[in-house]
Formats: structure tokens, C-alpha cells, sequence
């Protein structure tokens, strides 16, 4: 019973004890990633996004706020219009490699219009690697391909640089990503710079903050209720049209989402 | 592809699952693997830390994994042969061991102690760009990238290119936006009709598919026009062979053979030269030139370096009918053929040509009874009216395009058109109870000349300069073997019969140089400097038969008018756009030299006079916009208001303008509102626009039983209100949407009836309408609604009003992408006609069928299963009230095949 007791205490110093180091005291580097999103191919929407990483953490932002560099600006009002409210494009993505935990912070800007704190599993990604090997600014880049989550991705990444990671949801290539692009071309994030920064603490306990105050589902739900508030939003347009004839019909693909299937969802194209 | 990734990655489709398996099988038997923990000099383990296994002989990465939590990992090699297995932490050394596997079946143990290391990483900045496929503007597809072997059309391509949406009826979407047109190479025959080109082209010789954004019709024109269209360009292959392709349509009454429709597209699109055929012939009351309007006349309203649109000779006497606020084609009795040949030649990069011809002839039988009751100050009579009409149309129309790219930054376009149009009327009617015939021979010949020089100045500059020439001409012989105007003109002996020639012809010539600027921040002026001439020729020779003898009738009845309007105008616009904000205010200044040559004068005179407009659009917030509109408009009269003498308009009817020049002055002001988007549960719009006419041409009658004489008069103050609201909600329990609608308009103005004094006129009309409309899921969904209309008119002291009330109810169902049925059923209700004779009902029904995969494509059409056979409306204004009861068309049954080639 005592020995029992004592390794409790044991194993609770030590879980205390490697929390600390991990937030307080260990190696954490900042990474910029340039995001550019090309919906429509003549407007490229550009988005700083943060990439802070320490061994068991990383944490991922999208520069939101109207300083971040969107071409948007530049276009006439056409598309302007529905895009010009950029908290709608918030989010923050927190992977916890311990718990082999995803969590994002968003808004969902296509669905619900509410802030939520999503959860998942850690994807994992089946990274394939080819041999085509890439000198980005100085670094020997390989090249390597994925598919997820509906999308081909191809990276280059490093290994010149000793940590696993790359922006967004990116995980498991032995390196860090320099450049990764989707088939599709609507997608590319791009490694702009990388330095040494203090504690990925603040960030973790913002985070954490606004994950307390945003509604909390599971990825298999987010994806859910968005999908079924797309369709509400298809039936109010299929019941909202005007002429007498029938020929109308209203539809919405995701193909341009970001995920635009995942493991629960393998439909992209709805219809009624 | 090496052994590892192909045990991992079983789901990758080139590797057939035999072979995974087979592999797997191996592999577990081989169970190769190097293993080991990661340990810090503390001996505690190193975790998440990257482990990769590359050859010694050209750094390729082999394996790659991560420590687990205990710092534990196991790594499978691939080959024999020299290795680095290369452990490494944030913040840790990275340390490098060589390892030779010397039999893959041997199992290793490799432990590392890693060494702490501070990371040395100063900031970085990182150079990675690669290049991306999106080009400014225009994005290119490759379309045998997605090209699986079952497309047979265009449309089957189209559909599997990420972000183009083609909808089940062939509409074409980019994200949420209908094209604007689908070219082939650059050209383009159907503009908005373009699903006769995607719905029957094969989609083999398909090489690349553009999709152009902000698109121009004036190429030179992009990026300084506005603009938010979006077009479609599809390339062919080098060595495309042209092809034929097409389809026909044949439809057969089934009950008799009094109803067909017939129809063919054929089409050829080689890389330099296009052919379009088209050929249509119904009895089924549809207009056959519909399928060529788009050819006709492109639709350019509004596009800069347009001179003369809207510049037409205007018929004073017509024997045209119908049912214009009704379905058409429920009373068109007509037998309509239509063939049309156009062609496209690109005989070098610079030039293009485009031809384009159709012949249309056109019958058209209609039927109708009516009552007209005047009440006008205390001059009470009705007049009833049997008539049958028939018309015959012949038109002829010829249109030269060509298109010269002088340079890339100058070109120039002409259009030359030529029309023909021929219409023999005749009609067999009872004039209160008296037979009458009248006949109406007329022409329409029209020559129209326009040429565009556009030079594009730099990037954000383009200068237009436009020239165009109009001859139109349409003479009229209208004959009635009636007189019915002995009260009128009190000739002794009484004629016998009527008939009038009538000249009707125009000449317009104008001039236009538009100058565009775009402004860095988006902001657009433009400039216009011209002028504008034109000449209208109008005169007509009323005579009289009796006994053989031709007779005049007393002076006023002899028009020979020439009106000359010459306008030198300068025009400013420009066009602010803030985030939220967008203003735009313009000032036309027009120098007006006009001279009137009718009864002996020569009048002239030079009004001067400046048109101001402004609008504005704000974006309060997601939910609320608002419009504010305002204008104040010169209108010069127009050849119709100003001849001085009576015209015979019908077989009982005299019309004259005003006699003289005018200038008329009206200022406008609207407002707009919108609540919500158009896709929220809550939708909700409001429009006001309010009209005051400073003066207006009001008219001065005589109405009497057996003829009418009227003559427009200027008078001052005339006001008009509109008011429309629209309100959408999304009631999602019942899966529909409720949508209410509401109207209101008033409007005043003062005439002159049978010598009274000024009398004025005011008439109120208020509209409530109530729909609801299903989104289900299923096969089954409906449409239904209802409007109230209440019309009221007052003048001199007597009040009129009644409710009309229109409902509707319609089925639908869609068994699957094959099969679908309609069923369109209406009520119309007319409150001023005596029970009895107010109600009609109409039933028609749709039903398509479509074989998969087939060119063959069925429907069943049925129309007026109700077999109504007469139509009654009603309608009342200022004089007079009636009642015109229309004949239908009977029921009935048509079967149609489509065969694609």
C-alpha cells in the first residue's frame, strides 16, 4: 500500500516535473508559413500564417487581421464583397504529440457561423517520399507526396533541420516542410522564415482560453453540422426561387474546401 | 517504389491488392527491422524524436519514423548495403550511426544516447517559391488531365472540372456565377444560349478549357471595363479533325395532326473556321426566331463605345395582337419556320469574320370578342368587337462582322446588318355587328452600319471611337372596306371604304468618342464626346372610295413632316468606390440643333440643356444595404410628337403628336433597401422610386361610338409613386419557404375627353401575393401561391375599382437524373366580370425522359388538359372599361424525340 502510494507521488513529480520542462524550458522555434488560397485564379489571398514548435507541442496560426497581406484588396468589389470580414478566416491549430491530440480553434465561416474548439485524433499521414531531392535557400529539400483528407499534396521539406513538423494539420514527415502545394493549386503554404523563439507557453494558455469559451465538438460533428447547415442553406434557395418552372437546381461541392472529404465523408458534391 | 511504402500504403490504387498482400506475406516473414531506444545522457528517453534510415550512397531517404513516448523505435530497412540512421531532437544533437545490413532478414538493436544541445538558429529567411499554375485572369485546364473516356458531350467534361458546377439544365456555374458564354477558340455563335454548343459538341477534340475572368467582350477593353463576367474559352487539338455534330427534334400530336414542332442544330468547329446551322418549325404558338435573338442581337447594352442602340422606326399603325400579360403561346394560332446559316473564318491571326443569315417565315391566326364600354363625361356607348386576324411575316436578315487587330494594343471591329421584313395582315371583324375587312400590307427593310476603333492607351486607358449609319424605312398600306367616319367628316355621298399609304423612314448617323481611365484605387472616369444626327421622314394620304371614285378628306389628315434632330453632347461619369461605398455621378450636356419642316414651315430652334444623375450603394453591414438613386432628365420629343396632322391608327381611330418641338423634364429619385441575404433564413427588400414629370405629352380625344380622334398635348405636373416589398422566410419544420409580396403604385396625370376642361386623372393599384415553395428531399415537392390585384381609377368625379385574383399550384416530381414529371395547374379570377364567366382553370403537364447513355432523349407535353376554349380578362382605364374574351388553343398531346449526333 505504501510502496503503491509512493510511486503515485512518483509518477505524479514526474508528470509534474516534465510538464514544466516541457512548456518551460525546452527548444522552441518559430516557423512563418506564407498561405496562399486561390478559390478563383485570378485572386490570390495571402495569409501569414505562425508555426510554433517545441518536441511535444506545436501551435498554428492564420494572421487574420486585415494587416495580413490579401490581394483581396486590390480586386473590385465583386469579390470583395462576401470575403472582406477576415475574423471569419480565424484559426489556431494546437497538436498535443503526447495525447496524440488535434484541437482547432475556428470559426465556421461556411456552416454554423459559431466559434468552436475542435477535436480529433492526430491524423495520421502516409507521407510517400520520392527521390527527387530540391536545394531550397540552402536546405537539401526531398520531395514528398500525400493524400488526405480529399486533397494530393506534394512537400519539400528538410531533414537539415532536427524536428517533425510542418503548418496546419501537416505531421509525420521526418522534417521540417519548406514548401507544400495541393494538386488542385488552390492551396500552398511556404516556408518564408525560421528562428528561435522564447516559450510556446503564452500560447498554449491563450489557446487553451478560448478553447473554454468556444463550443466544443468532435471533428466527426463539426464536419457533420456543417455539412447539414450547407444543406439547410441549399433547401432555403431550392424553396426560395421564383419562377414556376422546376428546372432549377441548387447544389454545393466541397472541392474547394480545404478538406474536402474526410474519413467519415466521402461525398463532395451535393445536389437537390 | 520501395517495399516499405507499398505494406503501408495498400490503398493506393496502382498497387493491385494481390500484391500488397503478397508482399505483406513476405515482408512478415522476412520481419526485417532495426529497433532501439533514444536515451538523453540521464538515461531518460528521448521522445517524438525523428528517426531516418538513408543509403550511404546517395542520402535517399529509405524509412522514416519517430520515438514513441519511452523513446522507443523500430525502422525497416529496404536493401542490403551501407546506412546512416539518423536520430534527432530539438534538443538534442543529431546523431548519426552507420549501419550495414548485411542480410534484410536480420533483426537489429540499435540504442542511442543522445547528447543536449542548444539549438543554434539564427532567423532564416527562406527563399521557397515554386512556381504555381494560376496565371492572372485567366486559368488553363488541361482538359485531357480529366478526361476518363465515358464523356461523350462537352457539358459530361465539364462537369468533372473542380469548380465549374454544371447544373442539371446545363447551366454552366464558376463558384456561384452563371458564364457569360462558351467560345470554341475564341469564338462565339450562342453568347447566353451556349448550352445548345455544350450539350451537343463531343468533347474529344477538346484540348484546353480557359476560364476567363472579369471577361470583356472588347478584349482590349479588360481590366479597365467594369466588369464581373466570367467566360469560357475551349481550345481543340492541333490536329482536330472537323467534325459534324449536332442534333434533331421531332415532336407529333398524338390525338391529331394539328400540333407539331420540329427543330435541328447542326454544327462544325474546326480551329480557323465554324459553321452553325439551325432550322425550326412549330404550331405549338412558339416564336422561332427566340432561338436566334442571340445572334441577332448580341446583348451590349451599356458597353462602352455604343452609339445608336435603341435608334428604330416606330409604327403608328400596327394589326399585331395578343395575350402580352398572359402565357403567349396559349393563344398564338401559328405555324412558324425558321432556317438560319452562320459561319465564323479566322483567315489569319488579325482578322476574323462573321456571318451570319436567317430566313423566318411566320403565320399567325387570333382570335377575340370584346365589349367597350365608354363612360367618359357623360358620353355612354359600347362598342362590341368580333374579330379574327391573320398574320403572315417574311424576314430576311444578313449580318457582316469583321474583327482586324491592327496591333496588340488597337482594333477595329464592323458590323454591317441588313433586314427585310415583310407582314401581310388581314382581318375579318364584326363591328357592332357590322362586317368590316381590313388589310395591312407592310415592310421593313434596315441597313445598320456600325464600326468601333478601340485603342487601349496604356494599362488603365482605352479610347473608343465609334461611327454608325442607320437606314430604316417602312412603308404601310392599310386598307378597311368600311367607313365609319360620317359623323366625323359629314361627306356627302357617304364613302364606302378607307385606305391610307403611310411613309415611315429614318436615317441616323452617329459619332462617339469614349474615353475610360481606371484608377489605381478603382476608381473609373469616363468621358464621351459626339454627335448625333438623325432625320425622320413621316407622311401618310388618307383617301376615301366611293363608287370607283377616289375621294380626299377635308385638310388635317395629310402628314409630310421632316424632323431633324441634330445633338452634340459632352458626357462626364465617374465612379467612387470606398470599401462599403460606391458612388457613381454623371452630367450629360447636350447642344440640341432641331429643325421641323410640316404644313409649309421651317422651324428651327437650339435648346441647350444638361442631364445630371447620381447613385449610391452602401454596405451598412452583413445583414443591411442601401440605395439612394437621383436624376433629372431633358428628353428631346421624338418624331412621334411633333407631326401635326391626324394619322389613321385603326379602322376607327385618328392619332396626331403635339405639332411642335418640346423638350419634356422629369426628375427621379429611388430608394432600395435589403434586409439579410437573398440564402438566409430571413430575407426582406424594399423598393421606393418616386417620378415627377415637370411636363409630360397627355392627350386631348374625341371618343364617339363610331370613331376616335385624339392629339397630344403638353402639360405641366405629373406625378408617379412606386412602392414594392418582398419579405422570404424558411420555415424549416415543413422543409418550405413562405414568401409574402406586396405593391403599391399611384400615378396622376390630367386630359382632355370629348372638350372638357382638363380633367384629372388618378389611378391606385395595390398587389398582395402569398407563395410557398418545398425544398424536400424526395421525389415530391410543390409550389404554390396567390395574388390579389386591386385596381382603381378615378377622373371626373367617377370611381372605379375591382379585385382580380390569380392562383397557381405546382407538382413536381423527380424520380431520378432520368425521369421527371410537372404538373402546372393556374386559376384566374376577374372581378369585373359577372359570375360565371370570372373563373379559369388551366392544367398542363411535362414529363421527360432521357435513356443513359443514349443520344435519345423522350418527352410527353401536354398543354390545356382543362381543354379551356376561351380566355376572358378584363380591364378598365380612365374612358372605358372592357372585357376581351381570347380563344385558346385546344387541348393538346405531344410527344417529342431528341436524337443527338
Amino acid at each position: 500500500m505504501f510502496m503503491c502510494k509512493h510511486l503515485f507521488i512518483k509518477v505524479l513529480l514526474i508528470i509534474i516535473f516534465n510538464f514544466n520542462y516541457l512548456i518551460a524550458q525546452q527548444e522552441v522555434i518559430k516557423l512563418d508559413y506564407l498561405l496562399t488560397v486561390s478559390y478563383t485564379p485570378e485572386i490570390l489571398n495571402y495569409r501569414n500564417t505562425t508555426l510554433i514548435v517545441s518536441d511535444k507541442f506545436s501551435y498554428y496560426d492564420v494572421d487574420y487581421s486585415p494587416k495580413s497581406k490579401g490581394s483581396l484588396k486590390e480586386s473590385y468589389d465583386q469579390i470583395l464583397d462576401g470575403q472582406v470580414d477576415k475574423k471569419e478566416y480565424f484559426s489556431e491549430i494546437l497538436i498535443d504529440r503526447n495525447q496524440l491530440i488535434l484541437k482547432e480553434n475556428t470559426f465556421d465561416r461556411r456552416g454554423t457561423k459559431e466559434f468552436l474548439s475542435i477535436q480529433e485524433e492526430l491524423p495520421k499521414m502516409s507521407w510517400k517520399i520520392e527521390s527527387e531531392i530540391n536545394i531550397i535557400s540552402g536546405y537539401r529539400c526531398h520531395k514528398a507526396k500525400l493524400k488526405f483528407r480529399g486533397r494530393k499534396y506534394t512537400a519539400y521539406f528538410t531533414n537539415e533541420i532536427p524536428v517533425t513538423i510542418g503548418p496546419w494539420k501537416f505531421n509525420g514527415l521526418p522534417g521540417v516542410i519548406v514548401s507544400i502545394y495541393d494538386e488542385t493549386g488552390i492551396y500552398k503554404w511556404e516556408l518564408k522564415k525560421i528562428k528561435e523563439t522564447q516559450s510556446i507557453n503564452e500560447k498554449f494558455k491563450s489557446f487553451n482560453g478560448r478553447s473554454e469559451k468556444f463550443k466544443k465538438v468532435s471533428y466527426k460533428e463539426f464536419d457533420k453540422n456543417l455539412i447539414d447547415a450547407k444543406l439547410k442553406k441549399l433547401r432555403v434557395a431550392k424553396s426560395r426561387t421564383d419562377s414556376r418552372g422546376f428546372t432549377v437546381r441548387h447544389s454545393f461541392s466541397t472541392e474547394q474546401w480545404l478538406e474536402p472529404s474526410n474519413e467519415f465523408r466521402s461525398k463532395t458534391n451535393f445536389s437537390m | 517504389m520501395n517495399v516499405f511504402y507499398r505494406i503501408f500504403f495498400p490503398k493506393n490504387r496502382n498497387v493491385k491488392t494481390l500484391t500488397g498482400l503478397f508482399l505483406f506475406f513476405t515482408c512478415s516473414i522476412l520481419n526485417a527491422q532495426i529497433s532501439g531506444t533514444a536515451v538523453n545522457e540521464l538515461q531518460e528517453p528521448v521522445a517524438f524524436a525523428t528517426v531516418i534510415l538513408k543509403t550511404v550512397q546517395d542520402s535517399s531517404i529509405v524509412a522514416f519514423t519517430q520515438t514513441d513516448k519511452l523513446g522507443f523505435y523500430k525502422i525497416q530497412p529496404e536493401n542490403t548495403g551501407a546506412h546512416f540512421l539518423t536520430i534527432s531532437s530539438l534538443s538534442y544533437k543529431s546523431a548519426p550511426v552507420t549501419v550495414t545490413i548485411t542480410d534484410i532478414k536480420e533483426e537489429m538493436t540499435i540504442n542511442v544516447i543522445m547528447q543536449e544541445q542548444q539549438l543554434e538558429l539564427n532567423e532564416i529567411i527562406v527563399n521557397a517559391d515554386l512556381p504555381i499554375r494560376v496565371k492572372k485572369d485567366t486559368i488553363i485546364i488541361d482538359a485531357k488531365a480529366f478526361m476518363q473516356g465515358n464523356e461523350e458531350v462537352v457539358e459530361d467534361l465539364l462537369k468533372k472540372i473542380p469548380g465549374l458546377t454544371v447544373e442539371i439544365d446545363g447551366t454552366i456555374k464558376i463558384g456561384n456565377q452563371e458564364v457569360e458564354k462558351v467560345m470554341i477558340e475564341g469564338d462565339d455563335f450562342f453568347e447566353k444560349g451556349y448550352k445548345i454548343l455544350t450539350k451537343n459538341m463531343p468533347a474529344k477534340p477538346l484540348n484546353k478549357i480557359e476560364v476567363l475572368q472579369h471577361y470583356s467582350n472588347n478584349k482590349l477593353l479588360k481590366g479597365v471595363e467594369e466588369s464581373d463576367k466570367v467566360a469560357l474559352n475551349l481550345t481543340l487539338d492541333e490536329d482536330a479533325k472537323r467534325q459534324w455534330f449536332g442534333n434533331v427534334e421531332l415532336g407529333q400530336d398524338l390525338e391529331g395532326d394539328s400540333f407539331y414542332q420540329a427543330r435541328f442544330n447542326l454544327m462544325s468547329f474546326g480551329k480557323k473556321n465554324k459553321f452553325y446551322f439551325l432550322g425550326n418549325a412549330n404550331s405549338t404558338g412558339q416564336d422561332a426566331t427566340g432561338d436566334v435573338s442571340n445572334l441577332i442581337n448580341p446583348f451590349r447594352y451599356g458597353e462602352p463605345g455604343r452609339v445608336g442602340d435603341g435608334e428604330q422606326v416606330s409604327n403608328l399603325l400596327s394589326l399585331e395582337a395578343g395575350l402580352y400579360n398572359f402565357k403567349a403561346s396559349r393563344s398564338n394560332f401559328n405555324n412558324a419556320e425558321l432556317l438560319s446559316l452562320n459561319a465564323i473564318f479566322n483567315p489569319s491571326d488579325k482578322l476574323k469574320i462573321k456571318t451570319i443569315g436567317f430566313f423566318n417565315w411566320d403565320e399567325k391566326d387570333f382570335f377575340k370578342n370584346s365589349t367597350n364600354s365608354f363612360f367618359a363625361n357623360d358620353t355612354d356607348f359600347t362598342n362590341t368587337e368580333d374579330y379574327v386576324l391573320r398574320n403572315k411575316y417574311q424576314t430576311s436578315f444578313g449580318k457582316f462582322q469583321l474583327n482586324y487587330d491592327i496591333s496588340k494594343t488597337a482594333s477595329i471591329e464592323s458590323i454591317t446588318s441588313y433586314s427585310d421584313r415583310g407582314n401581310d395582315a388581314g382581318s375579318n371583324l364584326q363591328f357592332n355587328g357590322v362586317s368590316t375587312l381590313e388589310s395591312l400590307t407592310a415592310a421593313n427593310e434596315r441597313l445598320d452600319h456600325i464600326i468601333t476603333y478601340t485603342n487601349r492607351l496604356d494599362d488603365s486607358k482605352v479610347l473608343l471611337i465609334t461611327g454608325r449609319f442607320i437606314d430604316e424605312k417602312a412603308p404601310q398600306r392599310y386598307d378597311v372596306n368600311q367607313y365609319f367616319f360620317q359623323d366625323l367628316f359629314n361627306t356627302t355621298p357617304e364613302p364606302e371604304s378607307v385606305f391610307q399609304d403611310l411613309e415611315n423612314e429614318m436615317t441616323y448617323a452617329g459619332f462617339n468618342a469614349h474615353y475610360l481611365d481606371r484608377k489605381e484605387n478603382g476608381h473609373l472616369l469616363e468621358i464621351q464626346i459626339g454627335n448625333e444626327y438623325r432625320e425622320d421622314r413621316l407622311g401618310n394620304r388618307l383617301r376615301f372610295r366611293e363608287s370607283g371614285n377616289t375621294t380626299e378628306p377635308s385638310s388635317g389628315y395629310e402628314n409630310n413632316t421632316r424632323y431633324r434632330v441634330n445633338d452634340l453632347y459632352l458626357k462626364g461619369k465617374y465612379l467612387y468606390k470606398w470599401s462599403y461605398l460606391k458612388l457613381t455621378g454623371s452630367l450629360d450636356a447636350h447642344q440640341l440643333f432641331n429643325s421641323l419642316e410640316q404644313s409649309g414651315a421651317n422651324n428651327t430652334e437650339q435648346p441647350f440643356f444638361i442631364n445630371p444623375k447620381f447613385d449610391a450603394n452602401y454596405k451598412i453591414n452583413k445583414k443591411n444595404r442601401i440605395g439612394l438613386g437621383g436624376s433629372h432628365n431633358t428628353t428631346n420629343a421624338g418624331i412621334l410628337d411633333v407631326y401635326d396632322q391626324f394619322v389613321l391608327t385603326s379602322f376607327r381611330s385618328f392619332y396626331k403628336g403635339a405639332g411642335s418641338f418640346n423638350q419634356v423634364e422629369a426628375s427621379n429619385f429611388n430608394f432600395n433597401y435589403q434586409l439579410g441575404n437573398w440564402s438566409d433564413q430571413f430575407f426582406a427588400n424594399f423598393i421606393a422610386s418616386y417620378t415627377q414629370d415637370h411636363d409630360f405629352f397627355s392627350t386631348n380625344s374625341i371618343l364617339q361610338p363610331n370613331f376616335s380622334q385624339t392629339e397630344k398635348i403638353l402639360i405641366e405636373d405629373r406625378e408617379s409613386i412606386t412602392l414594392n416589398a418582398n419579405m422570404d422566410y424558411y420555415i424549416g419544420k415543413i422543409s418550405s419557404n413562405f414568401k409574402l409580396k406586396g405593391g403599391y403604385s399611384q400615378r396622376n396625370f390630367k386630359n382632355i375627353i370629348n372638350n372638357s376642361n382638363l380633367r384629372e386623372v388618378e389611378s391606385v393599384n395595390y398587389n398582395l401575393g402569398l407563395e410557398m415553395r418545398s425544398a424536400f428531399d424526395g421525389i415530391f415537392n410543390y409550389h404554390i401561391g396567390t395574388t390579389w390585384t386591386w385596381n382603381e381609377i378615378s377622373a371626373s368625379g367617377t370611381t372605379n375599382s375591382f379585385v382580380d385574383n390569380n392562383s397557381f399550384l405546382d407538382l413536381n416530381f423527380v424520380f431520378n437524373e432520368q425521369f421527371d414529371v410537372q404538373i402546372k395547374s393556374e386559376r384566374y379570377f376577374f372581378g369585373n366580370i359577372n359570375e360565371g364567366d370570372n373563373t379559369y382553370y388551366f392544367l398542363d403537364l411535362d414529363a421527360r425522359y432521357n435513356i443513359k447513355d443514349s443520344p435519345f432523349y423522350f418527352s410527353f407535353m401536354a398543354r390545356n388538359l382543362t381543354n379551356t376554349e376561351q380566355f376572358r380578362i378584363s380591364s378598365i382605364n380612365d374612358v372605358s372599361s372592357s372585357t376581351v374574351s381570347y380563344r385558346l388553343l385546344p387541348r393538346y398531346l405531344l410527344l417529342n424525340l431528341k436524337y443527338r449526333f
